[in-house]
């Protein structure tokens, strides 16, 4: 049940109440626009980040079982000095991105120098594409960062504005229609009486 | 072929015994210990925790006994290392067998203190226990001060700063240090006049140009750094090799097959399996290192008995981790199998 809004039965109160009934009608039309697409949006960044999650995962553990090969072929001090000191260093740079006026962020992924800074000689091959590897999977990772970090504030929003729109469809807008209908009754009321005590201060009069 | 003469080897003979008589004698004993096949295969189709058990028996039982995560693994298997290196010290004190052995593990502590004083970050974790050279010692020595290490690691040190300040880029001090310590050690193995282990030294020099090679046309690396990286004084010659570099991939392919090392690198250089190119370098490289050492068994008495013991510890410590780390990381058995030595699985060559 809707119910109604605590406001004096008056035509100022009619004609303020219409005004906002027509403004939450517009603004609930507005609303399910914006859900509609957000959900359109929505849908689509969730089936792309889920295949670029299972890309990840699937690069991941490639390159994980690799490196443990790799890493189990040499001594953990050799590897950590073969791999001490990397040329290769990564800058992530961020961004904003509109969706439906929604912002999300956007990230990229800057890298400078090498990856295999260590020596081929005596360190296992493994190592080598182990490394590829992980260097081909971070800007994945990154953008898959960024993804899912858009799908989570687009999931926020898109709840927002269900609550938004259930908010003016179910109990806004009812609450105004009814208050409206009681007013105009109210009112109707008010002229009946008044018609009648004018009937009756006539007959009076008259006799 | 330089044969000496048969007073000179029958010299060389009388020499040996007692120099190395009882360390052969003991080496021997220790020989006995080591993992056969059938436990290596055991090792490979159980879980983890069996294979604990598998080696409770054997002399890694001390050293591993309750490991249940990697690194105490690692850390029971570079005791075990280290024991093996503490018995080599104590049996061929005075000789050049330590020397020859140590200087790998050295060349390692030099390259984490010349990195340290590139950069920054602590030393401590990276820095090997079987090392013969005190590590404050060398950390001073690569700061520059003198007369801590004696003459001729100073100035190896030094030689190796220089070199690697010449060359860019923070690898410049392993592309260094590797293709110094792969000629040092031919040069100790040289001065000793051991034919065998020259042999193994110069194979080893051959071994790792060819991984460099080949491995450095995988990733892009410019010629110049062959001429920085490949190391001089293994069968192959070096300049060919730099030359090599450069060439297109039919070419170098064919150039490489022809070599003697062309049967070691037929499936690297051919297989359309990445996976296989990869398991094949280091895996066949290590077989072939292996052969060679299975020469030294001929020796009854001498150093290459000492060094083909060791060497094949270190090999056996290396399969070791590859196992236990691959049950660790649930890598399945096959793989784990493709990755050892046939040396040690079924069917293999028993050095």
């Amino acid at each position: 049940m809707a119910g109604r809004l605590p406001v004096n039965p008056n035509r100022m109160e009619l004609l303020r109440l219409r005004r906002r009934l027509t403004i939450a009608r517009r603004g609930h039309k507005l609303l399910k626009d914006k859900f509609d697409e957000l959900m359109k949006r929505f849908q689509k960044a969730v089936a792309e980040s889920l295949a670029l999650r299972e890309e990840v995962e699937r690069s991941l553990a490639e390159a994980y079982e690799l490196f443990a090969l790799a890493r189990s072929e040499t001594s953990e001090a050799e590897l950590d000095e073969a791999l001490s000191f990397p040329e290769a260093n990564a800058e992530l740079r961020a961004g904003k991105a509109n969706v439906v006026s929604v912002v999300v962020p956007e990230l990229e992924l800057g890298e400078r120098g090498r990856f295999d800074s260590y020596g081929l000689a005596l360190t296992p091959s493994l190592l080598d594409e182990s490394l590829a590897m992980y260097d081909r999977v971070l800007p994945e990772m990154v953008r898959l960062a960024a993804s899912e970090r858009a799908v989570k504030i687009l999931a926020d929003e898109i709840e927002r504005t269900r609550r938004r729109v259930n908010a003016l469809e179910y109990v806004l807008i009812p609450q105004l229609e009814e208050t409206i209908r009681f007013i105009t009754m109210k009112l109707d009321e008010f002229e009946r009486a008044n018609l009648t005590r004018l009937m009756k201060i006539k007959e009076m009069v008259s006799e | 072929m330089d044969i000496e003469p048969d007073m000179t080897r029958a010299m060389k003979t009388f020499n040996r015994v007692p120099r190395y008589g009882t360390a052969v004698g003991r080496i021997m004993m220790h020989e006995a210990t080591m993992l056969n096949w059938q436990r290596i295969e055991r090792l490979i189709e159980s879980r983890f925790e069996d294979c604990i058990t598998v080696l409770i028996d054997t002399e890694y039982g001390p050293f591993l006994e309750g490991a249940t995560v990697a690194a105490e693994v690692e850390a029971g298997l570079m005791a075990f290392l280290k024991s093996q290196y503490e018995l080599l010290d104590a049996i061929c004190a005075g000789t050049f067998v330590p020397d020859f052995m140590h200087l790998k593990y050295d060349f390692h502590n030099i390259k984490v203190f010349l990195k340290l004083s590139r950069g920054e970050s602590g030393a401590e974790p990276m820095l090997s226990g079987l090392g013969s050279l005190d590590t404050e010692r060398l950390a001073s020595a690569v700061e520059g001060e003198g007369g801590t290490l004696g003459p001729y690691w100073e100035g190896l040190i030094r030689d190796l700063k220089e070199e690697s300040d010449a060359i860019d880029g923070p690898g410049a001090v392993d592309t260094v240090a590797d293709r110094v310590f792969l000629e040092k050690r031919l040069a100790i193995a040289g001065k000793e006049k051991s034919r065998l282990l020259v042999d193994f030294s110069r194979a080893a020099i051959d071994v790792a140009n060819l991984k460099t090679l080949l491995r450095g046309r995988v990733l892009g690396k410019p010629p110049e750094y062959f001429a920085d990286a490949l190391a001089a004084g293994g069968r192959l010659d070096r300049s060919e090799l730099v030359g090599l570099a450069g060439d297109p991939p039919d070419r170098f392919s064919a150039r490489l097959l022809a070599t003697r090392y062309g049967g070691m690198l037929e499936e690297v250089l051919h297989s359309e399996d990445r996976q296989v190119r990869l398991t094949s370098l280091d895996r066949d490289s290590d077989e072939f290192l292996l052969e060679k050492l299975a020469g030294m068994r001929r020796m009854a008495l001498g150093p290459e008995r000492i060094v083909m013991y060791m060497l094949k510890r270190e090999n056996e410590v290396t399969l070791l981790r590859v196992v236990l780390m691959g049950k660790l990381h649930g890598v399945s058995a096959p793989v784990i199998e493709r990755r050892l030595s046939s040396t040690y699985t079924r069917g293999g060559v028993q050095v």
